[in-house]
């Protein structure tokens, strides 16, 4: 994900959590929405909350833990909230999605002694997407079944499998157009 | 389990004769929710007819739970297909003048089952897909989803060893596409029924435990979607 919209995701998961939210129920609610379409490491997700803290767009509360070292818990500040509403009312980039690097790629410089190799790469980039889709629909029944509101998250579920299918959908319109008849 | 051992099937003949599965071999273990995947006309419906006794391999053998299908008479596929091995399509299949209740009962009113059995099992099976209150309509008055959910409550009141489903999210929208896999794969889960679904929406292929490729009759690739470390079913239950 993008540097600039990680910032306004974490807002929003912020938001959306109003008692306040540590640093570890942040990453873990991160995770749970989005796993390998999002990743986002401890390191990166605590660089981005000490910026929108500087910012004032979060304040964060030192909370005493017995036994354990103190947790910052972050709130949302009204000037987050501005940010926040300000990101979603502004128009959607309309920076050009990148190729699908490897695959164009090869289609660009193909020959009759190479259909093979593409025939290859694309039953193996075939298989990753299925995986990756059996890991959406995994999680999927794994929030349903512990009673998130899937309102909103099953539609962010919808647009990653939507975005998967397509994918697959083209590699085999190659495959019919190319691999099979060249 | 189903096994196939170098199945082939070739429809037609002379020159209008089609090879649609040329020396198939398949293992599908019990307990597991596997997907046929691949384009149309690619034998996946063959290989789903095959198992339910449907049609006749011209080469090869078909084994469902240790029992020889290619040697089986007509009565006892009949029985096979009443008792064990149940068929979900894509159009249903519901007959039009009985009610849903009535259709889920069909099967155990074929096999002589007693009234009050009857009840019990249809009342179970019909809530167990969520269309008890729709009991008393007819199949014009449900919707698609409400239809291949009845479609599923026949299947399951014979209490099958194995569901073989042909495009069941085919002529159904996506939430109602879903909630037909996601009822499959919760009986899977629950009771280890073993289900093999053809169909052509890589989504709902990943929601099964394996996705089986077929090209030109041929098994071209064979995908485990099982989690590492998750619980596999046991093999030879049956």
């Amino acid at each position: 994900m993008r540097s600039g919209n990680l910032k306004y995701a974490v807002l929003g998961l912020v938001a959306s959590q109003p008692e306040g939210v540590h640093g570890y129920k942040l990453k873990a609610d991160f995770d749970a929405l989005s796993d390998d379409f999002w990743q986002v490491n401890y390191g990166r997700l605590y660089r981005v909350l000490d910026h929108l803290e500087q910012r004032g767009d979060l304040e964060a509360v030192e909370e005493v833990q017995s036994g354990r070292p103190n947790k910052k818990v972050y709130r949302l500040t009204e000037r987050g909230r501005q940010s926040l509403d300000d990101w979603l009312l502004q128009p959607v980039s309309d920076d050009p999605q990148p190729l699908r690097d490897e695959i164009s790629l090869r289609l660009l410089f193909l020959r009759d002694d190479n259909v093979e190799a593409l025939a290859d790469l694309i039953k193996q980039q075939r298989g990753i997407y299925l995986t990756r889709l059996a890991r959406i629909a995994r999680r999927r029944r794994k929030l349903e079944k512990s009673g998130v509101n899937m309102k909103v998250v099953g539609l962010i579920m919808d647009g990653a499998e939507m975005r998967v299918r397509a994918d697959i959908t083209w590699l085999e319109h190659i495959e019919r157009k190319i691999v099979r008849t060249f | 389990m189903i096994r196939f051992d170098s199945v082939t099937k070739t429809f037609g003949n002379g020159r209008s004769r089609v090879l649609a599965l040329e020396d198939l071999d398949l293992v599908i273990p019990a307990g597991e929710m596997c997907a046929i995947v691949g384009p149309s006309g690619a034998g996946k419906s063959t290989v789903l007819h095959l198992a339910a006794g449907l049609i006749t391999p011209d080469r090869g053998a078909i084994r469902i739970a240790d029992r020889e299908l290619t040697g089986m008479t007509v009565d006892e596929l009949t029985l096979m297909r009443r008792r064990e091995v149940a068929t979900v399509f894509q159009f249903f299949n519901l007959l039009p003048y009985l009610t849903a209740w009535e259709n889920v009962a069909l099967p155990l009113r074929l096999d002589g089952v007693g009234r009050e059995e009857e009840r019990e099992r249809v009342a179970e099976a019909l809530d167990l897909v969520d269309v008890g209150a729709r009991a008393q309509h007819k199949p014009a008055e449900l919707s698609g989803g409400e239809m291949q959910r009845v479609a599923i409550a026949r299947a399951l009141v014979i209490e099958p060893r194995v569901i073989l489903a042909d495009e069941p999210t085919g002529n159904l929208d996506s939430t109602a596409g879903r909630q037909v896999m996601d009822l499959l794969r919760d009986l899977n889960d629950e009771t280890r029924v073993t289900i093999v679904i053809v169909t052509h929406d890589p989504v709902w292929a990943s929601t099964c435990d394996r996705a089986v490729r077929i090209v030109d009759g041929e098994i071209v690739e064979d995908l485990s979607f099982r989690e590492p470390g998750g619980t596999d079913p046991p093999d030879t239950v049956h």
